[in-house]
C-alpha cells in the first residue's frame, strides 16, 4: 500500500481549521514568513517554506496517511461485522475478506481519500501533519489531476524514492504530472515565492 | 357709684353727659318760647340771617375735622417719639440687671426645642458645607487616626462569612473561558510538538540529500543543498492561489530536471 505521497483513509480536517498548528497560522502582512507565537516557523525553517520536500518527510506524511487509511479500513471492516452481528446474530462469524478484496478496499479507499484532499486542501491528513502540500503546474491541483496522481501514487508507491534520487525532489510522479510537494507549514498562506526567496538570497 | 361710696370716673362722665342734656333741653325750651313771642318780620329776617350764615359756614365742620386730625396725629408721632426715647433707656437697665444666658439655660427647654428642628435639614440648606470642608485640615485629621487599631477592630470572619464566596468563584470562573484556555494551551504543546517533527524531517531530508549527492558524487545546486528543498514553479502557483506574492511564471533557482 506505499504510494507516493500516499494517504490512505479518512480525510482530515482542513488544515487551516486547527489552531494548533502552524497550518493554521493567519496570514500576515510580511513577505516573510510571519513569527506567530504558538505556531511560528522557526527560523531556520523559513528557507524551505515553498521548496520541495524531500524523501524523509514524505515517507512520514505518508506513513500517517497509511495508517489512516489502515484505520479507516478497520473501522469500515467492525462496522461491517456489527451489520453482520445485528442482521444475523445466531449465525454470527468474523468477517474474512480475501487478500486481494482488502487490497482493492484499500486502493479505492486510499485514492478517493487522496483525490478529495489533494484537490481541496492540497494536504491529506500525513502532510497535514509533517507540513507539506501537493500542488500542480498552476497551483492547486483540480479534481481530474489530484485522481490522476492519486492513481498514480497508488498504482505505483516506490515511485516515491525517487525523490532521494532526483535533483529536484521530484518522485516518478511528480516528473510524469508535474506536480511538486513543498514544505508549506502555513498551509498556503505566506508562503514566500521562489522570486522572493532569489531575492533574499541576493 | 361704687360699693364704698366713692365715685369712679364713669360716675363723672356720666355726670357731666346728664348735666349737658338738661342745660340743652332748657337752651331748646328759652329758644322756642322767644321765637313764640317773636314779630314776623323778625323772624324773616333771622331766617334770612341764618340762610347767610350757612351759606358762607357750609364747609366748617370739615375744616375743623381735618384741623383737629393733624393736630391729633402732630401730637401722637410726638408721643411715640418721646416714648420710645424713654423706654430705650429703661430697656438697657433692665437688660444690664438680667443675665439672659443663664435665663436661657434655666428656664428654656432647649430639648423640646430641638425636638421641633430637623438638624439635619437645616445643616444641609442652610451650611455652606464647602467652606467648612475647605477650612479642614483632612492632612491632620488622618495622621490623627490609628488606622492599626480601626484594622484591628474589624471582624474580619464576619466579612468573609457574610460574602457568597461560592457564588463569586463561580462569577469568576463563568467570567473565564477556561475550554479557550484549555484549547490554547494543548494546542501550543501539539504545536511545539509538530514542530519538533517537521524540523527534524527537514534536517533528515537535507542530510540524506547530501548523502545522495556524495554517493552520486554531484555537485550541490545553487542556492544551497537540494534536500533543503528544492525551488518549485508550482509553489509559485500555490502562493498565486493561496493570494500570496509570486508567480507562476517564476522559474526555480535553475537546477536541472529530471
Amino acid at each position: 500500500m506505499q504510494t507516493d505521497d500516499q494517504a490512505l483513509g479518512p480525510a482530515s480536517a482542513p488544515p487551516s481549521t486547527p489552531p494548533s498548528t502552524p497550518e493554521s497560522t493567519p496570514p500576515s502582512a510580511s513577505p516573510t514568513v510571519p513569527h506567530v507565537p504558538g505556531s511560528a516557523v522557526p527560523a531556520e525553517a523559513v528557507p524551505v517554506q515553498g521548496r520541495r520536500a524531500g524523501v524523509v518527510s514524505r515517507v512520514l506524511a505518508d506513513t500517517v496517511d497509511a495508517l489512516v487509511v489502515v484505520a479507516a479500513l478497520t473501522a469500515g471492516y467492525l462496522g461491517f461485522a456489527a451489520v453482520k452481528f445485528l442482521w444475523k446474530s445466531w449465525a454470527f462469524t468474523w468477517p474474512t475478506p480475501s487478500f486481494l478484496l482488502m487490497l482493492v478496499l484499500g486502493a479505492v479507499t486510499a485514492v478517493a481519500y487522496l483525490t478529495v484532499t489533494w484537490s481541496t486542501t492540497g494536504r491529506s491528513y500525513g502532510k497535514h501533519l509533517i507540513g507539506l502540500r501537493v500542488v500542480g503546474p498552476f497551483g492547486r491541483l483540480g479534481v481530474p489531476g489530484a485522481f490522476v496522481r492519486a492513481t498514480f501514487c497508488v498504482a505505483f508507491a516506490i515511485g516515491i524514492f525517487w525523490v532521494a534520487v532526483s535533483r529536484e525532489n521530484r518522485s516518478v510522479q511528480d516528473v510524469v504530472l508535474r506536480t511538486s510537494v513543498i514544505y508549506d507549514w502555513l498551509g498556503g498562506h505566506d508562503v514566500p515565492s521562489p522570486a522572493e526567496r532569489a531575492a533574499r538570497r541576493g | 357709684m361704687a360699693d364704698d361710696g366713692q365715685p369712679t370716673a364713669l360716675d363723672v362722665v356720666d355726670l357731666a353727659t346728664g348735666t349737658f342734656l338738661a342745660t340743652a333741653r332748657l337752651a331748646r325750651r328759652a329758644v322756642e318760647v322767644s321765637l313764640r313771642w317773636t314779630p314776623p318780620v323778625v323772624f324773616d329776617a333771622g331766617r334770612a340771617g341764618a340762610s347767610l350764615v350757612t351759606r358762607l359756614a357750609g364747609d366748617l365742620p370739615n375744616r375743623l375735622r381735618d384741623e383737629g386730625a393733624a393736630a391729633r396725629e402732630t401730637v401722637l408721632a410726638s408721643a411715640e417719639e418721646r416714648l420710645l426715647a424713654a423706654v430705650r433707656p429703661v430697656l438697657d437697665l433692665v437688660l444690664d440687671q438680667i443675665d439672659l444666658t443663664d435665663l436661657v439655660i434655666h428656664r428654656v427647654d432647649l430639648n423640646r426645642i430641638l425636638d421641633t428642628l430637623d438638624l439635619t435639614d437645616l445643616v444641609i440648606h442652610r451650611v455652606d458645607l464647602n467652606r467648612v470642608a475647605e477650612a479642614l485640615d483632612l492632612n491632620r485629621v488622618a495622621r490623627g487616626l490609628d488606622v492599626d487599631a480601626v484594622a484591628a477592630r474589624l471582624d474580619i470572619d464576619a466579612v468573609i462569612n457574610r460574602v457568597d464566596l461560592i457564588g463569586l468563584a463561580e462569577y469568576i470562573v463563568d467570567g473565564i473561558d477556561l475550554p479557550r484556555i484549555i484549547r490554547e494551551s494543548t494546542g501550543s504543546v501539539a504545536s511545539e510538538g509538530l514542530r519538533e517533527v517537521r524540523t527534524r524531517s527537514i534536517e533528515a531530508d537535507q542530510a540524506l540529500a547530501q548523502f545522495v549527492d556524495r554517493l552520486l558524487l554531484r555537485r550541490r545546486l545553487s542556492g544551497g543543498s537540494r534536500g533543503a528543498g528544492a525551488a518549485s514553479p508550482e509553489s509559485a502557483g500555490l502562493a498565486a492561489s493561496n493570494g500570496a506574492p509570486g508567480s507562476p511564471d517564476t522559474t526555480t533557482d535553475g537546477s536541472r530536471a529530471d
